[in-house]
């Protein structure tokens, strides 16, 4: 009996281990990273589509192209007069650098042209009325600008593969993000994103009309990388092989 | 050394029970650490939503709607709202929505959501209130997910989900009880 105890004892022991592991590695209710209320001022939060591997990066893109980063353009208001699209917004103003981009091959969809503009959102212009320190809103907004967390600088000359849609303003740009894969001189595949160390949840401190105002912007989710690391081969065998 | 055989079996059984039951029954939600006042807040309709029929106040009332038969989170319009109901317009089929939400010591003092007129998604079916919904989970203090069923997962099938879920009310529940 004392030893049938004492082997009771053993499995109990091991269930308590692991439901402390399971707690310890998915915990329950997860929070957002805590800050001091006091700190973070205004949280903006974005809908994005968010894609997740090679085949949904390719599902959800017009065209896959290859091809080097020659040169940047210009900057462009992708904010644009809803009445007339062709037209920037007088009112609104979201900065994107356009990039000219030159397409060695095409992997998805036809393309005539072999030098494309990009389209890669910058950084949105808010004017927010805000809380002084007694906590009333202000009379006036304030007005300061945003830099898109997820945005990734291009480098030029360097080898990408890009998966793209269309605008309206015939600029070439992400149906999702991330949409760019970077290709080193190995011939090592890198996705590029910052979502593959964090959960989605940037702090940025902004100049607020001489003021310095610390902004959340919640523009996504960790993302499971599993491209980087693959060979240009593995990658292109992978785009082919989804047969679209 | 058969007895000894058997509890252990029997207790790895019911290690893998307990462990599976702990899994499941974490709930998927996460939040963002602010609380509507009661569940309740005024809006006013934005510059560009002035009269309604448009796709984007379709979904912005169909949303408040929804949330409000959901569990009873009021969204009522009031004309000198400091908070906005709007429509954007951004050339980018990445983006459906943004909301920029002022809060102070845990609560929420104002906010301004828009939903993008510029995506070419926009005006899919159930699409713009999925997006609206989302937006206002935001509001009532819900964060984006990843996975599951839910308004708030960003890689949520925007058509044919486009109410609050389970996950959401869930969520809800958390930050002002049952």
């Amino acid at each position: 009996m004392k030893k049938n105890n004492g082997m009771r004892i053993v499995p109990f022991l091991a269930s308590l281990v692991l439901i402390s592991l399971v707690f310890a590695l998915y915990g329950g209710p997860s929070q957002q990273q805590q800050l001091s209320e006091s700190d973070v001022a205004l949280t903006i939060s974005q809908d994005r589509m968010i894609a997740e591997g090679i085949d949904e990066m390719v599902d959800l893109a017009t065209w896959v192209v290859s091809g080097r980063y020659v040169e940047f353009d210009s900057i462009w208001n992708i904010s644009r007069d809803p009445n007339d699209p062709t037209k920037p917004s007088k009112d609104n103003y979201t900065e994107g650098h356009l990039y000219r981009f030159h397409v060695e091959k095409v992997y998805v969809g036809k393309l005539e042209e072999n030098e494309i503009l990009i389209s890669h959102r910058y950084s949105q212009r808010k004017s927010i009325p805000l809380l002084d320190k007694n906590g009333n809103i202000s009379k006036n907004p304030a007005t300061f600008m945003v830099a898109d967390p997820l945005y990734q600088e291009p480098v030029l000359g360097d080898e990408y593969v890009l998966f793209l849609t269309k605008g309206k303003n015939g600029y070439y740009q992400s149906p999702a993000h991330p949409f760019q894969v970077h290709i080193d001189e190995s011939g090592i595949v890198k996705l590029c994103t910052p979502l593959t160390n964090c959960d989605g949840t940037f702090l940025q401190t902004v100049d607020a009309d001489g003021s310095k105002l610390l902004v959340s912007i919640s523009a996504g989710y960790e993302i499971n990388d599993t491209i980087t690391g693959m060979t240009r081969q593995q990658l292109l065998d992978k785009i082919k092989s989804i047969g679209k | 050394m058969f007895m000894r055989d058997n509890v252990i079996k029997k207790g790895l059984a019911l290690v893998v029970i307990i462990t599976m039951f702990t899994t499941i029954s974490v709930s998927a939600y996460s939040l963002t650490g602010w609380n509507l006042y009661l569940k309740t807040t005024s809006f006013a309709w934005g510059d560009r939503l002035q009269t309604s029929g448009s796709v984007i106040r379709d979904a912005w009332e169909d949303a408040i709607d929804d949330w409000d038969n959901a569990c009873s989170a009021y969204f009522y319009y009031a004309s000198g709202s400091r908070s906005v109901l709007n429509s954007g317009y951004e050339d980018s089929d990445e983006l459906f929505g943004w909301v920029d939400v002022v809060h102070n010591n845990g609560s929420v003092s104002h906010f301004f959501a828009y939903l993008n007129a510029g995506n070419v998604h926009i005006s899919e079916s159930n699409v713009a209130r999925s997006a609206a919904n989302h937006e206002l989970g935001h509001v009532l203090g819900l964060v984006e997910l990843r996975s599951g069923r839910a308004i708030m997962n960003l890689k949520r099938d925007r058509g044919s989900i486009y109410t609050p879920q389970t996950d959401d009310l869930n969520g809800i529940a958390a930050i002002y009880g049952e």
